[in-house]
C-alpha cells in the first residue's frame, strides 16, 4: 500500500517537473542547453557555497575543532532545508490535490501521510545537500578524511532531514490554520515576502563578515554549539571522530521528534483534511462597476491579476524594489554614497551614464510580461472567444508593464539624480534610457513567451519562474545594457562623450522595441490562435 | 446564422474533424452530438475561432470566422464544457470585464446583470472570487457571461454539466427564447433525452465525419435518439 501511494506521487511529481508534451517536442540542442544550464547553477551554487565553507576549514582545524566545521554545515543545511519546506508542506500535505480522492479509497490516513512524508524527507534531503555536498568536498579536500567519518557522514545525512521534516510540518500546519484567518492573503504574504528578502539581502551583503567573525570565534562558538545545539555537537563529533555512541545520541535527537511529529500529526491528519474552515461570503458590489473601454478592460484585468498573486508580483516584478534602492542606499549612508562615487571613473557625464547603467540593469530584471501569455493558461479561450484583437491583449499586457514599472524607474532617476548630484541633463537620461529598455523588455518578454508558452501550468509558480520566455527576457535585457556598456568602455570611449552615447543607445533601444512591436503586430493573430497546439 | 463548409481540422495528420457541413438557421435549436473523442468539441471550437482549420470554412451570418473574427464574436457567444474563468476577479468584475470588451452601456449592463444574476441565483455570490465557485457556480456565472451582450448565436459544449436541475431549467427556456426572438442555438451534448425534447434540428457525428443530420423527426423517425444513435454507433464500428 505505501508502496503504491510513494509511486504514485513520484508519478505526479515527474509529470509536473517533466510534462509529456513538452518533453517530445524538445530538440536535443534545447535538451543540452537545459543540462549546461542546470549543471552551470550547481556549479555555481556549490563554488559559492564551497567558498564560504573553505573560510572556516583552516582556523577550526588550528583549534583541533573539526567536529564544529561538520555541526557548522549541518546547522547551515537545516535551516536552509526548513525555511524552503516550511511553505511546501501546506501543499504538499494539507491541501494537496488527490486528497479527497485518496481520503474516498480505503487507505488508513497514517499511510497518506507517512508517503507524503517520505516525499518530503526526499524533498529535504535534496535541499540541504545544497550545503551538505559543497562542505564535504572542502573537508575531502583540505582535511583528514577516514573511511568511519566518510560513513558517519553519509549516516547523518540520511538522518538530519527528519528534524526538518518533524518541525516544518508541524509548522505548516500553524502557518495553515494562521492563513485561513488572514484578510487580504496576498497583501499580507507580499509584505511579510518582502520583508524576508530585505532581511535575507542584508544578510547576504554581511556574509563575508559573519563567516570571518565564525572562523575568528571558533573557541567561543564551539562551547555554545555544545551548549545550545546538542545533537549538531555530535553529528560533528560522530563525521570528525567516527564515534559511535555520538552517532547514536545524533540518530535519537534526530528520529524522536520525527517519530513524535508523526504521531500527533497522525493523529489529528483526518481531523485537519476533512474539516474546512468556511470563510466569510463577501457582500455582493452595491456600486456598479465602472465602463471601461475594451483596452482600458484588458488593462484593469492585467493589473488585477498582478496584483492578486504575490507569487507573480514578488518573482516578475522584482527588480523594482532594487530601482530605488542603491540610490537610497547612497543618500542614507555617507560611507557608501562616497566609495561607489570614488570607485567610477571621473569625467564630464560619465556619472550620469553610470546611474542610467545601473538603472538600465534593474529594470531589465522586470519580467512582467514574460509569463503573462502563459498565465492566461486554461482561461485562454475567453481571450480567444471575445471580440478584441490579440495585438490589442499584447499592446496592454505590456502597458500593465510600463504603468507598473515607470513611476520606480522615475524615482529612481530622481533619488540618484539627488544622490550623486547630477545635472538635469544627465538626471534626464538616468530616466529616459531605463524607460526605453523597460519598454524593450516588456515587449521582449510578449515576444519570448508567444513563442515559448507554457499553458499546461499547475502551479503559478511554473510560468513564473520556470518558464523559458523569463529566462530568455531577462538574459537579452541583460546583453542589452551589458553589450553597449562594453562596446564604449574598450571601443568609443576615446571617440564619443558619454551622454552622446546614451542618446544613440536610447536611440538604438527605441528602434530595436519599434522592430518587436511590429514583429508582435505582425504575428499576434495566429500566434494568439496556435498558442497551446 | 452558423454554417460549416466543409470544415476539416487534423491534429498530426489523424482528421479530427473531416469535411464537415452543416448549416443552423435562425429559429434552430440544433444539437451536435456524437460518442467521447468524435470532433463535437473540435468542431465548436474551430467555428468559435479558437483552434485554425486547415480546409473549409465556418460562417457566421454570412461572414468567415477565419476573416473576419472579430465581426463574428460579436455576434456570437461561446461556453465552453468547463468553464475556467479569471480565478482572481469576483464574479461582478469578470461580468463588468465581458460588458466592457462588448461596450455594453452602463445602464443596459446593470439591468442585464441583475437579471441574468437573479434568474441564475447567482446575485447573492458575484462579490466572491471565482476561485471560491464550486463548478456549478462556475458555469452559471459563464452562462451570465455569455448572455450578457444579447448574443444572437448561442454555441456551447455541453452546456448542462453542472448546472443544477433549476439552472438547466433556466437555460433551456432561454435558448428557446432566443430562438423565438430569431436567434439560434448550437449546442453539444451527450444527455439525449434532452436532445430529443429541446432541438429542433440535430446533427450525429462519428470519427469527425457527419453521419446524420436533419429535423428530429427526419433523423430518428419512429425511433427514439438514443436508439438511432446507438444503431449509426453500431453500423461504424
Amino acid at each position: 500500500m505505501l508502496k503504491a501511494l510513494i509511486r504514485v506521487q513520484l508519478l505526479s511529481l515527474a509529470s509536473r517537473l517533466f510534462p509529456q508534451a513538452r518533453k517530445q517536442g524538445r530538440s536535443a540542442l534545447r535538451k543540452l542547453g537545459i543540462l549546461v544550464l542546470a549543471l552551470y547553477v550547481i556549479g555555481s551554487v556549490g563554488f559559492s557555497v564551497g567558498a564560504l565553507f573553505g573560510t572556516l576549514w583552516s582556523p577550526y582545524q588550528s583549534l583541533g575543532l573539526q567536529w564544529l566545521y561538520h555541526a557548522m554545515a549541518a546547522l547551515a543545511a537545516f535551516g536552509l532545508s526548513f525555511i524552503s519546506s516550511v511553505f511546501l508542506t501546506q501543499s504538499a500535505l494539507y491541501n494537496a490535490k488527490d486528497n479527497e480522492l485518496l481520503l474516498s479509497l480505503p487507505i488508513r490516513p497514517g499511510f497518506i501521510l507517512l508517503s507524503r512524508l517520505l516525499l518530503m524527507w526526499g524533498f529535504v534531503f535534496l535541499t540541504q545537500q545544497v550545503i551538505l555536498l559543497p562542505s564535504a568536498a572542502v573537508w575531502w579536500l583540505k582535511g583528514p578524511v577516514r573511511p568511519a567519518g566518510v560513513f558517519m557522514y553519509l549516516l547523518t545525512s540520511l538522518l538530519l532531514p527528519l528534524p526538518a521534516v518533524a518541525l516544518s510540518s508541524l509548522g505548516g500546519w500553524l502557518l495553515a490554520l494562521a492563513a485561513g484567518r488572514v484578510k487580504r492573503k496576498s497583501l499580507v504574504v507580499t509584505l511579510l515576502s518582502v520583508a524576508f528578502l530585505a532581511l535575507y539581502f542584508y544578510a547576504f551583503s554581511r556574509l563575508q563578515a559573519v563567516m570571518g567573525r565564525l572562523a575568528a570565534a571558533g573557541e567561543s562558538l564551539a562551547a555554545a554549539v555544545r551548549g545550545a545545539f546538542f545533537p549538531a555537537y555530535h553529528l560533528g563529533l560522530a563525521v570528525a571522530e567516527g564515534s559511535g555512541l555520538s552517532l547514536l545520541l545524533f540518530a535519537l535527537c534526530a528520529l524522536a521528534p520525527a517519530a513524535l511529529a508523526f504521531a500527533l500529526l497522525s493523529r489529528r491528519y483526518l481531523a485537519v483534511l476533512t474539516s474546512r474552515r468556511g470563510t466569510r461570503r463577501a457582500d455582493t458590489p452595491r456600486v456598479p462597476e465602472k465602463a471601461r473601454s475594451p483596452r482600458g478592460a484588458l488593462l484593469i484585468k492585467e493589473l488585477r491579476r498582478f496584483v492578486s498573486a504575490p507569487e507573480y508580483m514578488l518573482n516578475s516584478g522584482f527588480g523594482l524594489l532594487f530601482i530605488p534602492a542603491l540610490p537610497v542606499v547612497m543618500m542614507l549612508d555617507a560611507g557608501t554614497r562616497a566609495a561607489l562615487l570614488s570607485a567610477l571613473p571621473a569625467g564630464d557625464g560619465l556619472l550620469g551614464a553610470a546611474a542610467a547603467g545601473v538603472l538600465c540593469l534593474m529594470a531589465g530584471m522586470v519580467t512582467i510580461t514574460a509569463p503573462s501569455v502563459s498565465l492566461e493558461g486554461k482561461s485562454l479561450w475567453i481571450l480567444r472567444t471575445l471580440p478584441v484583437e490579440p495585438m490589442d491583449v499584447l499592446i496592454m499586457k505590456a502597458a500593465m508593464h510600463l504603468l507598473v514599472s515607470l513611476p520606480f524607474i522615475l524615482l529612481g532617476a530622481v533619488l540618484a539624480a539627488v544622490a550623486m548630484r547630477l545635472p538635469a541633463w544627465d538626471a534626464a537620461l538616468a530616466f529616459v534610457l531605463p524607460a526605453l529598455l523597460c519598454a524593450l523588455t516588456a515587449l521582449l518578454g510578449l515576444a519570448f513567451n508567444l513563442r515559448f508558452p507554457r499553458l499546461d501550468w499547475q502551479s503559478l509558480m511554473q510560468p513564473i519562474k520556470q518558464g523559458l520566455s523569463v529566462v530568455l527576457t531577462m538574459a537579452a535585457s541583460f546583453l542589452a545594457v551589458a553589450l553597449p556598456a562594453a562596446a564604449y568602455y574598450f571601443l568609443l570611449k576615446d571617440l564619443v562623450s558619454p551622454r552622446v552615447f546614451l542618446l544613440l543607445t536610447a536611440l538604438v533601444y527605441a528602434g530595436l522595441s519599434a522592430m518587436v512591436f511590429r514583429h508582435l503586430k505582425k504575428s499576434a493573430r495566429d500566434a494568439f490562435l496556435t498558442l497551446g497546439g | 446564422m452558423l454554417e460549416f463548409v466543409n470544415l476539416s481540422k487534423s491534429y498530426g495528420g489523424r482528421k479530427a474533424v473531416d469535411s464537415l457541413s452543416l448549416r443552423v438557421n435562425p429559429g434552430e435549436i440544433y444539437g451536435f452530438i456524437g460518442h467521447n473523442g468524435a470532433g463535437k468539441t473540435t468542431a465548436i471550437k474551430c467555428c468559435c475561432g479558437i483552434l485554425r482549420f486547415e480546409e473549409g470554412d465556418a460562417l457566421v451570418d454570412g461572414l468567415s470566422i477565419r476573416d473576419d473574427p472579430l465581426a463574428c464574436k460579436r455576434r456570437f457567444a461561446y461556453l465552453p464544457d468547463n468553464p475556467d474563468l479569471y480565478e482572481f476577479m469576483t464574479g461582478a468584475q469578470y461580468l463588468g470585464f465581458v460588458a466592457d470588451v462588448f461596450g455594453i452601456g452602463k445602464r443596459e449592463r446593470e439591468e442585464r446583470k441583475n437579471r441574468l444574476s437573479d434568474a441564475f441565483e447567482l446575485t447573492g455570490d458575484l462579490g466572491q472570487q471565482v476561485s471560491a465557485y464550486s463548478h456549478g457556480m462556475k458555469q452559471k456565472l459563464a452562462v451570465v457571461g455569455a448572455l450578457l451582450h444579447e448574443p444572437r448565436l448561442l454555441v456551447m459544449d455541453e452546456p448542462f454539466t453542472g448546472l443544477d436541475p433549476k439552472a438547466s431549467f433556466t437555460l433551456k427556456r432561454m435558448m428557446r427564447e432566443l430562438c423565438d426572438r430569431g436567434g439560434a442555438v448550437f449546442f453539444s451534448t451527450h444527455v439525449l433525452d434532452v436532445a430529443e425534447r429541446l432541438c429542433d434540428k440535430v446533427a450525429i457525428l462519428r470519427k469527425g465525419k457527419l453521419v446524420a443530420q436533419g429535423t428530429m423527426e427526419a433523423v430518428k423517425g419512429q425511433e427514439t435518439l438514443e436508439e438511432v444513435f446507438l444503431e449509426l454507433e453500431a453500423d461504424g464500428a
